[in-house]
């Protein structure tokens, strides 16, 4: 009995110094951070880093504390809470969130609820031209683009950690209706290309 | 009844159609599209600097309206499986860019609110770290001592006067030559004769044009050692 309990404290204490590092390794970097290169570097399993995460998110998670963490896909960053956002810009005097048009609202939205996506979708989807506004959002920051893993022709459209953290979310499911409006209405939409779907399908 | 639609930058036929059936206050059906139609067309008409591209994507919605209007005002008119399967298509596209004009307005909200989520600024550290080796004073010494030797000649003024050049040609052939006579020899001794600093500069040059050919490699033990060249070829 006595054996099991100074073993649990070696094991929390373990946990508490792994936390420490993963804090301030996120800390120290500023960028978004792969999880996959933390476990390795921490050499424990992907479920206890998930615990340690937790046990930060938990602290953060606290009144007293002004930091929170944001994710996305596998990547976590160390960021200022969102509702300290107007205050601590109040000191820092950085330029804030400038409007944005409804065009480039429409897209962002259809990026950030079915992203990552081609532009042929998302113009399939707004029925217009989106390239200006496509633009516009990579200028921004908010939107990044690579390369089309199924069609090198062409580039694929996601949000970014910006969006995120300019947005004052903690991961993009935090978005309005995220569960319905990810859901692709149908592969046609998804594919956005209904007349050889319907010609094939009919022959 | 004149619709005015107030128009920010370029609207498609699916923003269009979406605001007219939303004026009317109603859902997107095949009944709604086939009542405002006539607003549809009544707008094109109007503005005649529609682009020839969107001119385009206007007609091609404009024609599946006048088909529906016709099948809803027609009962017996039948409609294709190919036509039906258009019509839905455009219903569901309705449908689903009403959707994100909501979403997009959402996030117009979310955005101007500023909650932004600060992060630490990334200076990029530039790391201007020169790797000296270790340095004996003697060896500075003699460095200092050759620089003086040949700078002995005391520094004449401009005496307004053109100098023959040295072109890297003439100089890649010279070189060429001294090298192929031997198999190694020192950077040092091959500008032993330069008249000056140019010419210097005009055989290190040489040299790198020499290594990109590969006709020679270059050794070189350490900072400011002596660099000594080796032919790679027959030249």
């Amino acid at each position: 009995m006595k054996q099991s309990t100074a073993k649990n404290n070696q094991n929390s204490k373990d946990q508490a110094k792994k936390m420490a590092v993963t804090e301030a390794i996120l800390f120290s970097k500023g960028d978004p951070v792969e999880i996959k290169s933390l476990i390795k570097f921490l050499k424990i399993s992907p479920a206890k880093f998930s615990q340690i995460l937790s046990a930060l998110k938990e602290k953060y998670a606290q009144v007293d504390s002004g930091l929170q963490i944001v994710e996305k896909k596998n990547k976590i960053q160390l960021v200022t809470k969102a509702n300290l956002g107007l205050l601590v810009n109040k000191f820092l005097g950085q330029s804030l969130n400038e409007k944005l048009s409804a065009a480039t609202l429409e897209t962002l939205a259809i990026i950030a609820y079915r992203g990552p996506i081609t532009k042929a979708q998302i113009e399939y989807i707004r029925g217009v031209n989106s390239s200006f506004a496509l633009k516009n959002l990579l200028l921004k920051g908010v939107v990044e683009r690579r390369e089309n893993p199924l069609d090198n022709r062409s580039y694929i459209y996601e949000i970014s950690f910006d969006f995120l953290r300019k947005m004052g979310l903690k991961r993009v499911s935090d978005l309005e209706n995220y569960e319905e409006l990810s859901q692709k209405l149908s592969e046609k939409v998804k594919n956005g290309d209904f007349s050889e779907n319907n010609s094939s399908a009919k022959k | 009844m004149q619709y005015q639609v107030q128009l920010d930058e370029f609207k498609g036929p699916l923003p269009l159609l979406l605001e007219l059936i939303e004026k009317r206050k109603l859902d997107v059906t095949s009944v709604s599209l086939a009542k405002v139609t006539d607003d549809f067309l009544a707008y094109l008409k109007e503005r005649e600097e529609v682009s020839l591209q969107n001119l385009a994507e206007f007609l091609f919605v404009a024609s599946q309206l006048i088909l529906i209007k016709s099948k809803v005002l027609l009962p017996f008119f039948e409609l294709t499986a190919e036509e039906e399967e258009d019509i839905k298509e455009l219903e569901e596209r309705l449908r689903e860019y009403k959707k994100f004009k909501k979403a997009a307005r959402q996030l117009g909200r979310r955005w101007q609110q500023q909650r932004i989520a600060f992060c630490r600024e990334q200076t990029i550290p530039i790391q201007v770290k020169p790797s000296f080796p270790p340095l004996e004073k003697t060896e500075l010494a003699k460095a200092l001592t050759s620089l003086l030797k040949r700078d002995e000649t005391p520094a004449v003024l401009a005496e307004e006067t053109i100098e023959k050049t040295i072109s890297l040609e003439e100089k890649l052939a010279s070189l060429k030559k001294s090298i192929s006579q031997r198999v190694e020899i020192s950077f040092r001794e091959l500008v032993k004769n330069s008249q000056d600093k140019a010419e210097v500069v005009v055989s290190f040059l040489a040299i790198l044009e020499m290594l990109k050919q590969r006709f020679i490699t270059v050794r070189q033990e350490g900072a400011f050692g002596e660099i000594s060249i080796k032919r790679l070829s027959k030249l």
